[in-house]
């Protein structure tokens, strides 16, 4: 649940509101809510996480650039909260998105569909570490931070993106190829 | 000849080793087909994968509809700060004509050589001109001067720039910076390159014999920014980030291509 006003501006009092959590906010928002919405697939659990994740971070006294992979851990570790809950894991993994308010072809929305549940097969194909690991180096992570996030050693980064960027476009052509389409 | 393994080569690509580790790699390609061969790879599946995420960007953006918030709700933010002006920067309240500037020619004399981050922080001495027709062509200045460059404002959040005409192997650098305004320079020595501006695009013209290095700086702000060099698409800015196709190097929000690479 995103936290209401009255909580959030209570917190806000509590811990003296400073500039660096506002620069949090408005610089790692994007990045924060685009790796949460790749993982999940879910535009509302996504806006949930991440707002969650920063009201968290309020709590902590943390430099921008020690918030960027912690927001990352926290992020994470609701998702996967939230993948346990039965209820919400149908929902994570497989749900049909809504219905979009504009109506379009029935068959381009078809086609959408097909790839975003073609790039969930093939992000599952791979093991949550380097869904992560890929995922964090999309947005700009370096080794040193990805290794540290993850619990690896920094040199062993390089050969495990190889590995994992391999896989990854194996399985989705591999699911492009069955799909008998292509980008 | 012993080859490099593949975490040394993506390593390199990723720009993650010292400089003298990335000079030896470096090296060893210049002599190895084998080990270009896999960079080749490499760089191949990396750029597969930032294409597919894009479109996995897309395709999700276009399901939730307005329900998507990419970017943080400062006005909620504010209303929870209990009305006190934000820090934003207030630029979005500034004109929003399209603004010419024309860069003096010493800026980028200021830092030969030197990342383009570290020009744009520098101070260029720039020259406001007034609002464009639709389609202004500004000649470089006639006599070569090192590091002419042209400052654009985005026409509400979107900006092209066209690259077109350079010789091959001219070197095109591309990075994200935080100001919001798009700055292109062109090589030292282009006598005969031209800037051609319109609502929303610019296009950088060269001669077709020089080679160089065109930079081109694109603001992180943009809604949606394009990079188009000799008719092809090779970067796309959107949501603060940059993908990037077929480019020589990437590190960060810095992204290297080459023209007839």
């Amino acid at each position: 649940m995103p936290p209401n006003n009255d909580s959030m501006g209570a917190l806000l009092q509590r811990v003296g509101e400073s500039v660096d959590f506002q620069t949090a906010y408005r610089e790692l928002y994007p990045s924060l809510h685009r790796f949460v919405l790749r993982m999940t697939g879910d535009a509302d659990v996504a806006d949930d996480v991440v707002q969650e994740a920063f009201t968290r971070l309020i709590e902590q006294d943390l430099p921008l650039d020690e918030a960027k992979p912690w927001l990352h851990v926290v992020a994470t570790n609701l998702v996967r909260d939230r993948a346990r809950n039965k209820q919400r894991r149908g929902r994570l993994l497989e749900e049909t998105p809504p219905e979009p308010d504009r109506p379009e072809a029935p068959d381009l929305r078809v086609e959408r569909l097909e790839r975003i549940a073609r790039v969930r097969r093939a992000l599952g194909e791979l093991s949550e570490r380097d869904a992560r690991m890929l995922l964090m180096r999309e947005e700009g992570f370096s080794y040193a931070e990805i290794a540290e996030v993850l619990g690896v050693k920094s040199t062993s980064v390089g050969a495990l993106v190889a590995r994992a960027l391999k896989r990854f476009v194996r399985a989705y052509d591999s699911l492009e190829e069955a799909d008998g389409t292509s980008d | 000849m012993e080859h490099l393994t593949e975490a040394e080569l993506q390593a390199w690509f990723d720009r993650e080793i010292d400089p003298d580790e990335r000079a030896r790699v470096s090296r060893h390609l210049e002599d190895c087909a084998d080990c270009r061969r896999v960079l080749g790879e490499l760089r191949s599946a990396s750029e597969r994968f930032s294409g597919v995420m894009l479109r996995y960007d897309d395709d999700l953006a276009a399901e939730a509809g307005d329900r998507l918030r990419t970017s943080p709700d400062v006005a909620a933010w504010r209303r929870m700060e209990g009305g006190r002006p934000s820090r934003v920067p207030r630029w979005a309240g500034r004109a929003a004509a399209l603004v010419l500037l024309f860069g003096a020619a010493a800026a980028a004399a200021m830092v030969p050589g030197s990342p383009i981050r570290d020009l744009l922080f520098g101070p260029p001495a720039e020259v406001i001109a007034p609002a464009p027709s639709p389609v202004e062509v500004l000649p470089a200045p006639s006599a070569a001067v090192d590091g002419a460059s042209i400052t654009v404002r985005p026409q509400d959040g979107v900006l092209t720039v066209r690259v077109n005409n350079f010789a091959p192997g001219t070197r095109i650098v591309v990075s994200l910076v935080d100001r919001q305004v798009a700055i292109a320079n062109l090589p030292d020595g282009a006598r005969n390159a031209r800037f051609v501006v319109a609502s929303g695009t610019l296009e950088v013209i060269g001669a077709g014999e020089l080679d160089g290095v065109v930079r081109v700086a694109l603001p992180r702000s943009l809604k949606t920014g394009v990079l188009e060099v000799d008719g092809d698409v090779v970067a796309r800015v959107s949501d603060g980030r940059m993908v990037t196709l077929r480019q020589v190097s990437r590190s960060g929000d810095e992204a290297v291509f080459e023209v007839g690479g």
